[in-house]
């Protein structure tokens, strides 16, 4: 989605020198495509993104059936010309269900994301660079929050409060903003100390136009790597709450709550399709995520030598 | 597995747990153990034709063997004046023997008790003869103080547990003789030998220093050290594993013919079904929707009952528009229940028209039976002042009809149902939407103080005796489990005192007056009576069960040796 | 260097303290009576309060946070409201089944994913690589109660090959092939995504240290590749993989929740998750401050560790 919007403000890695980024702006950034386009499999992933997620997009377009009209003649029924994916146990057509489930598990993956990456991006660079005791307090907070097995917060949060789609959005916000904070606050202490931000700091620049302006498009890169793998992270998570019966509540559809109530040994045995479908739909997005991420991280590193 | 992993609650058991649970979270008095001696209201339909396999035919019992049971979930207490989960109960009464006990048609019989307690002419003075040749696990005889010092537990002040009703007309027990106990009644209480005497008897050589409200930790009540006099002790509670259970060879009435019985858990009825499948089980409860798989498995016969449980949806009459019995009734004329039950039970379960089980003495085929007529329906709603705008939607005064389901999460059928009742709603233009709860939650927003809910749905497990005062009478209400304030006075009228006859032709007749009410009135609308089904090897012989759903007479199990 | 495992130390305190409000807090915004199972509507408003009361659960909130705090450095985690069981007893029961799963998945997922990770970060690009690139990500990508359960009804259900669930055969004897037998599936099950995502950790650390200085030197120097990788490179990616561990540790101990309920596995996880539909509050804040404190002993070795193996690090 807005990955692209993102790369444009992708400013050259640290590694090159201000005076220098300059004039290569350009050549900086089609380099990173390059390198991005000539990785297959982040190319397949983002092809299938787009298909996926136009798909949610278009849902009430390409949807054959209300996803939520149950039937309950057709529990159950198999792949058919009414039903394309099959029916689930209310006898739901499985193909429109998904469809607009795909709405929101992205919703809720890329909200999550969103406000993570707000969050810890607002907290990591503060933390770098202002140093001192705001970065001991702030990383101490880390530190706590980190310590969590996060399920465990998530299922206790979860269970105590209802499991609506801003709740879930809030909590893995909430629990998941500390891997980026960490990220930006060492970019910022490798940053600071150059020479573009002492000649800011030097012409008086306010701070805040300094670590917006000035330090942060620097450390963006592995930002936008953490959050593309983010997304495809909260959508398993999602899953795994419906599995243990605290996700969004019925009858609104996610692809998590469809596999999950889709758990089932009956089910397996005698109607395959429906646990197959939103398993690979969930399968597909995730990797695709992670190709996505994993090509950019390629991209963005000056390390990684092209082949 | 199950979504609602919950384990605890997947299955049809663990919805009958949950059951229970709503039960004595809403306090077990509707309930509880015990029927009352009356005329059965004869067999139910258990499909499935288990019957042929009830033992008998299959020649003498045989001594020994052991079998493993898929447990789903921990007891908690061992108590019986504190178990208040099934997983409790059902273990407490293989532990422990009670004065009477129910049999298969949900009616009382003496376990303890040489025969059925004598009653005076005026019903205030119950005479009970013990058996003389019962004894605890541990060696020691069950007297009449064993008895006295039980039921003292539930007057005790100190005592902190959910049964206090049960007693409430008790005045006085004592022992009158060694095998002799006299209940003294301050007014008749026809729902005594239903209730109080089907509590499990506790042995005095052990509890009786500890104080009331101290039993409930003791470790007596939770853990291996628990002693009864039921057919079976527990020699092992490995937590989180298993419960080993072993023959009481000293047990008073038929069997135990098995050695040992071994209680395995797993919270989940997946893993349950997937283990009855891969011969690591030999008995497990079904959900009715993996019968055919339970049924396709060779060597496992499943046997099915209807369960003396019902599902219901519980209005709030205290908001708009559920204060009017017609909008009520246009509710469950709109709700396809036939449709239900096939699509969500696959057809196992039977609609309920009448607030009690049809195995009860209390029953009558004589009551009103609410159509499914979604036409009546909007009738109905028509002249209660709503009507249908251009979209279908259902409008009063220009405001959408628009109420929220709520029910709690464990029970999978119910969430099903949910979903399926909100559709057929919709289609008469009204707008549900739908809460799902955990079950801590849920309880909390439906009872006092809070009643914080438009409709909810709900079960009951119910009690052996059908007194209807605890779930509708309007006193019920500020505390109690009327929590959908149904507030009638012909019904309090005609409820009242109904546990003071002491004939039962005179007490039924009452009953069902009263619950004639309640259905004109559709204070619920009733959904149905779930089956509950349960497999085991073909191995097993004298295999019974109750509508219960426990491990009905496992002392008269046994296994054929090949 | 014990100046610097004083201060390592000393720093994990207020993480404990912090740790332990969250823990206690959560509980306090719970809407409802933790009592709510437990109590009959029957009983009056009066005795309602007196129970609150009884249960010290009428006290200010900062006075039942110290309280339970002081309690918990005395080792006394309190009692389950649901079995009034000792909840360290509780804890200690299933530790054991619990530590047992986390180790094999361990060993599992450093057997797997280093040789792997190496190998294709050697031949970085080449078809292996693919494959075990592909590979991993599938371990990511698969929410793992579906692939267990998957591996449930094809494995133990239709082939027969394991058993469905469970620490052993019961009512046996102790028998460690028996043992082994019940934990493949749910330890591999366990292992999945961390095998994929030390795979790719160890690929990308070997690949680091691949083009650095020292190693190229010692490639110049006419060392053989093979020596080359196994004793100057590979050293040196290792060492970051210590600080790894004590990261996935909370995913390990995440995981278990899925995998010990799917597996029924008597642990800490599916404890946890008992309690917390039950909400045996006791026992949800003792688990969940249990397995932080784990997590912040675990960095703590692996700091430790690092500090020591490592003779680069600043003190």
């Amino acid at each position: 989605m807005d990955e692209n919007q993102m790369k444009q403000e992708v400013k050259p890695p640290p590694q090159v020198t201000g005076a220098e980024t300059l004039g290569k702006h350009e050549s900086m950034l089609s380099i990173i495509l390059k390198k991005f386009f000539q990785n297959k499999l982040a190319v397949i992933g983002l092809i299938m993104l787009t298909i996926i997620i136009s798909s949610a997009i278009f849902a009430p377009w390409l949807a054959t059936h209300d996803p939520n009209a149950t039937s309950t003649l057709d529990r159950l029924a198999p792949p058919s010309a009414e039903n394309w994916l099959g029916a689930d146990h209310l006898g739901r057509d499985i193909y429109s269900r998904m469809l607009y489930a795909g709405q929101m598990s992205l919703w809720v993956g890329f909200a999550a994301m969103l406000s993570a990456t707000t969050i810890g991006v607002v907290v990591g660079s503060v933390a770098g660079y202002f140093g001192g005791w705001i970065d001991g307090v702030l990383m101490r907070v880390v530190d706590i929050i980190i310590s969590f097995p996060s399920i465990f917060l998530l299922i206790t949060i979860v269970s105590v409060f209802r499991p609506s789609p801003e709740m879930l959005i809030i909590v893995f916000a909430i629990l998941s903003w500390t891997g980026t904070a960490r990220i930006v606050r060492s970019e910022f202490l490798s940053l600071k100390k150059r020479e573009f931000v002492l000649a800011a700091q030097t012409l008086g620049l306010p701070k805040r136009r300094i670590i917006f302006g000035h330090i942060l498009p620097n450390a963006i890169g592995p930002v936008i790597v953490a959050a593309t793998l983010a997304i495809g992270a909260f959508i398993i998570t999602e899953s795994t709450l419906s599995f243990l019966g605290l996700g969004i509540s019925p009858p609104t559809a996610t692809w998590g709550n469809m596999l999950s109530d889709s758990q089932d040994l009956t089910v397996f045995l005698t109607a395959w399709y429906y646990p197959l479908f939103p398993g690979l739909m969930i399968f597909i997005t995730v990797l695709s995520f992670n190709f996505v991420g994993d090509g950019l991280r390629d991209a963005l590193d000056p390390r990684v030598v092209e082949k | 597995m199950g979504k609602k992993a919950y384990w605890l609650f997947l299955s049809m058991v663990l919805a009958l747990g949950l059951v229970l649970t709503a039960c004595n979270g809403g306090g077990e008095d509707v309930d509880t153990e015990g029927g009352d001696d009356a005329d059965p209201a004869g067999e139910d339909e258990g499909e499935d034709a288990a019957e042929d396999e009830n033992g008998e035919a299959a020649g003498e019992p045989q001594e020994g063997g052991e079998i493993i049971i898929g447990q789903p979930g921990e007891p908690n207490n061992l108590h019986s004046a504190y178990a208040s989960d099934t997983q409790s109960t059902d273990i407490v009464r293989m532990i422990h023997a009670g004065v009477l006990r129910y049999n298969e048609d949900m009616e009382m019989e003496p376990d303890v008790a040489a025969e059925m307690p004598e009653v005076s002419e005026d019903g205030l003075t119950y005479t009970i003869e013990l058996r003389d040749d019962v004894y605890f696990h541990d060696g020691e005889q069950l007297t009449a103080d064993d008895v006295v010092f039980t039921y003292e537990v539930f007057l005790d002040d100190d005592y902190t547990g959910n049964r206090i009703t049960q007693f409430d007309r008790v005045d006085h027990i004592e022992a009158t003789d060694e095998f002799e106990v006299t209940i003294e009644l301050s007014e008749p209480d026809a729902a005594l030998e239903a209730s109080a005497l089907g509590f499990e008897i506790m042995p005095e050589h052990i509890l009786g220093d500890v104080a009331a409200d101290e039993q409930e930790d003791h470790e007596f009540s939770t853990s291996d050290a628990v002693v009864g006099a039921g057919p079976l002790q527990l020699a092992e509670w490995d937590h989180g594993t298993s419960l080993t259970l072993e023959a009481h060879d000293e047990y008073h009435g038929e069997g135990p013919y098995l050695d040992t019985v071994t209680l395995r858990l797993a919270e989940d009825a997946n893993a349950i079904l997937a283990m009855l499948q891969a011969g690591e089980v030999d008995h497990a409860n079904i959900r009715p929707q993996d019968l055919e798989t339970a049924e396709a498995i060779d060597g496992v016969t499943v046997v099915a009952e209807t369960g003396y449980n019902y599902n219901y949806i519980g209005w709030n009459h205290d908001r708009p528009p559920f204060d009017d019995p017609g909008v009520r009734r246009a509710m469950t004329m709109a709700i396809d229940r036939e449709a239900i039950i096939d699509g969500v039970l696959q057809g196992h379960a039977e609609i309920a028209h009448f607030p009690h089980h049809p195995m009860s003495w209390a029953y009558s085929d004589d009551i009103e039976e609410v159509p499914y007529d979604p036409e009546g329906a909007v009738e109905l709603l028509e002249e209660a002042g709503f009507e249908q705008n251009e979209e279908g939607q259902m409008e009063y005064e220009g405001e959408p009809f628009s109420f929220e389901l709520l029910t709690n999460q464990e029970s999978h059928a119910r969430v099903d149902w949910v979903v399926v009742v909100q559709d057929m709603l919709a289609d008469i233009g009204i707008d549900v939407q739908t809460d799902t709860m955990e079950f801590g939650a849920y309880l909390d927003r439906i009872q006092p103080p809070n009643w914080d809910f438009d409709a909810i749905a709900g079960a009951w497990s119910l009690g052996i005796d059908p007194d209807p005062e605890p779930l509708w009478h309007s006193d019920n209400y500020e505390q109690g489990q009327n929590n959908i304030h149904y507030n009638s006075e012909e019904f309090d009228e005609l409820a009242e005192d109904n546990r003071s006859f002491v004939d039962q032709d005179e007490r039924a007749e009452a009953i069902q007056a009263a619950y004639a009410q309640v259905t004109e009135d559709q204070a619920y609308t009733f959904m149905y009576y779930p089956d509950i089904h349960q497999a085991h090897i073909d191995e097993i012989q004298g295999f019974q069960m109750s509508p219960r759903g426990d491990y009905f007479r496992i002392e008269e199990w046994w296994v054929e040796e090949e | 260097m014990t100046a610097y495992i004083i201060r390592r130390i000393l720093m994990t305190i207020p993480i404990l303290i912090g740790i332990s409000i969250i823990s206690f807090g959560i509980m306090q915004f719970a809407p409802g009576e933790p009592t709510a199972l437990d109590l009959d509507p029957n009983i009056s408003p009066e005795d309602r309060e007196a129970q609150l009361e009884e249960m010290g659960l009428n006290d200010p909130i900062p006075v039942q946070y110290l309280r339970w705090a002081g309690n918990i450095l005395q080792g006394d985690l309190g009692s389950s409201f649901i079995t009034n069981r000792d909840v360290a007893t509780m804890i200690t029961e299933r530790l054991p089944n619990t530590l047992v799963l986390m180790i094999t998945s361990t060993v599992m997922t450093m057997v797997v994913a280093i040789p792997i990770g190496i190998v294709s970060a050697i031949r970085q690009y080449s078809k292996r690589d693919y494959v075990f690139t592909f590979a991993s990500f599938f371990g990511v990508s698969i929410p793992n109660f579906w692939l267990g359960l998957m591996l449930i009804i094809f494995l133990s259900v239709q082939l027969g090959w394991f058993p469905v669930g469970g620490v052993g055969t019961l009512g046996g004897e102790f028998n460690l092939f028996d043992r082994l037998h019940h934990l493949l599936l749910p330890a591999l099950v366990l292992a999945t995504a961390d095998m994929a995502q030390m795979t790719r950790y160890t690929r990308t650390s070997m690949l680091e240290v691949k083009n650095q200085d020292y190693v190229r030197t010692a490639r110049a120097k006419g060392f053989k590749e093979g020596k080359v990788v196994y004793k100057h490179a590979l050293r040196n990616a290792l060492m970051p993989l210590i600080t790894m561990f004590g990261l996935l540790l909370p995913t390990f101990i995440g995981g278990s929740v899925v995998v010990e309920q799917i597996f029924t596995w008597p642990g800490i996880g599916q404890l946890f998750l008992d309690s917390t539909f039950q909400r045996d509050y006791p026992v949800i804040m003792a688990l969940t401050m249990f397995g932080a404190v784990l997590v912040v002993l675990g960095n703590l070795i692996a700091d430790i560790l690092y500090a020591v193996v490592d003779p680069r690090i600043e003190y």
